[in-house]
């Protein structure tokens, strides 16, 4: 739970040094991001913000792995992505073939408290079950659906 | 974001999408992509079941044709020990006629499914018949789910050579000590057995230690201590080597070292006596 608090923190001072607008500056554009597997459910959606040059994009997702996988798990992440280089497939397609990032993912689920239980001493086990941090390579394809928005489908 | 939905139809990008979507088709249910590190089955469905009955039958095939020496491996705790476990598979197929070969618990660290996956394909490399009783670690995600999809019940038991070995579940602590782990109602019905002449318990937790249920430890060991014939309770959890008739009974109570160790237990069951040695690897 005090990570939990410490991230909650963490977003509200990052929040503050980068105002409104000097986010929107940074990241100018947005996208509804789309994504199969990768640990974070079976099927997880989520809202980007992305550079200018479309290198670097900060995304907040909501998965969910169905109960036939064992018990209904959801996850809330915040992610960070970096492409490295596009292909463009077309005029409003556009191909990200390596995606890199770092992301954290708070699991809730059946068996998935935010704590250990009062069952266990102090730091009986060392790891925090629940939230995890990974770092990723995906591939991404985008389609621009206004000047401004590209949406992502990851995998 | 009903606006953008609109959008998204409006401009025709749903069939724009198709070959975005096509593309994942053949790679879908492929056990590369992992949906949660919590999932219980492998994303293909396709993963080891039932290992422990299956060596069993294993073990059981070779009884008629074999001497009347058990020989067995026993190791505790591999958790995170991957390469460590590798060179101990590796020492232990250079052994002659052993007969099984026990982990003794805490498979998993985190209890999460790809750590089974990678201590399996460790395990599997083995050319004798493996068993695994479950440990605290086993339980610590999913309450136990992938160990016993993986390797079956918490409790079995069963008779080779004229021993009867009893693998159950002792990690009290799990179950905020309720009182029924270990299960002395399974234990005490495998004790009125008469085909075997001697018995060997197989668990995690020794039932000395501050994670076994302490309302459970004197009905436990007087429970073993009660059946002239029950020779050993071989315990992990400790990570350490010790050997002692702790209660002062004729019951032995053995822990082995965990995996990372780099040494391992072998004992020698020659007409109910014990024959113990302790290989490096």
């Amino acid at each position: 739970m005090h990570k939990l608090i410490y991230i909650f923190i963490f977003l509200l001072n990052f929040t503050n040094v980068f105002s409104q607008k000097k986010l929107n500056d940074i990241f100018p554009k947005s996208a509804i991001t789309v994504q199969y597997a990768g640990s974070t459910g079976f099927i997880t959606l989520g809202y980007s913000i992305v550079t200018r040059n479309d290198k670097f994009e900060i995304t907040l997702l909501y998965g969910k792995t169905p109960r036939s996988f064992g018990g209904v798990n959801r996850s809330l992440n915040i992610k960070g992505a970096y492409n490295p280089f596009h292909l463009i497939i077309k005029n409003n397609c556009l191909s990200d073939p390596i995606q890199l990032g770092i992301f954290m993912s708070q699991n809730f689920g059946e068996n998935l408290g935010l704590n250990w239980s009062n069952k266990y001493p102090n730091g009986y086990y060392w790891w925090n079950r629940s939230l995890r941090t990974h770092f990723f390579v995906s591939s991404q394809i985008s389609y621009l659906l206004t000047k401004k928005r590209f949406d992502k489908i990851s995998g | 974001m009903k606006n953008l939905c609109l959008k998204f139809i409006k401009k025709g990008s749903i069939s724009a999408l198709l070959p975005a979507i096509l593309l994942l088709i053949p790679v879908i249910g492929c056990d590369k992509f992992e949906y949660s590190p919590y999932q219980t089955t492998t994303t293909s469905g396709s993963m080891p079941v039932n290992l422990n009955n299956i060596n069993i039958q294993k073990i059981k095939l070779t009884e008629p044709n074999a001497d009347d020496t058990v020989t067995v491996i026993y190791s505790g705790d591999s958790q995170r020990f991957y390469d460590r476990l590798e060179d101990l598979v590796t020492k232990v197929n250079t052994l002659k006629n052993v007969d099984f070969f026990i982990l003794c618990g805490d498979i998993a660290d985190f209890g999460i499914l790809q750590e089974y996956l990678w201590i399996y394909d460790k395990l599997d490399k083995l050319n004798i018949p493996y068993l695994c009783v479950i440990g605290n670690h086993d339980l610590a995600a999913n309450n136990g789910e992938i160990f016993t999809k993986i390797f079956g019940e918490k409790n079995y038991s069963f008779n080779y050579k004229g021993y009867k070995f009893l693998f159950h579940d002792t990690n009290g602590r799990e179950y905020n000590f309720n009182g029924n782990a270990p299960n002395m109602w399974w234990l005490a019905d495998q004790l009125i057995d008469s085909i075997p002449n001697w018995f060997v318990g197989v668990s995690h937790v020794p039932p000395y230690d501050l994670d076994f249920d302490k309302n459970l430890e004197y009905p436990y060991k007087k429970l073993f201590a009660s059946e002239p014939n029950f020779l050993i309770s071989l315990h992990g959890h400790l990570h350490g080597t010790s050997d002692s008739f702790y209660y002062g009974d004729h019951v032995r109570y053995m822990t082995s070292n965990s995996v990372q160790k780099e040494e391992v237990v072998m004992l020698q069951f020659i007409n109910g006596q014990i024959i113990k040695n302790l290989i490096p690897y």
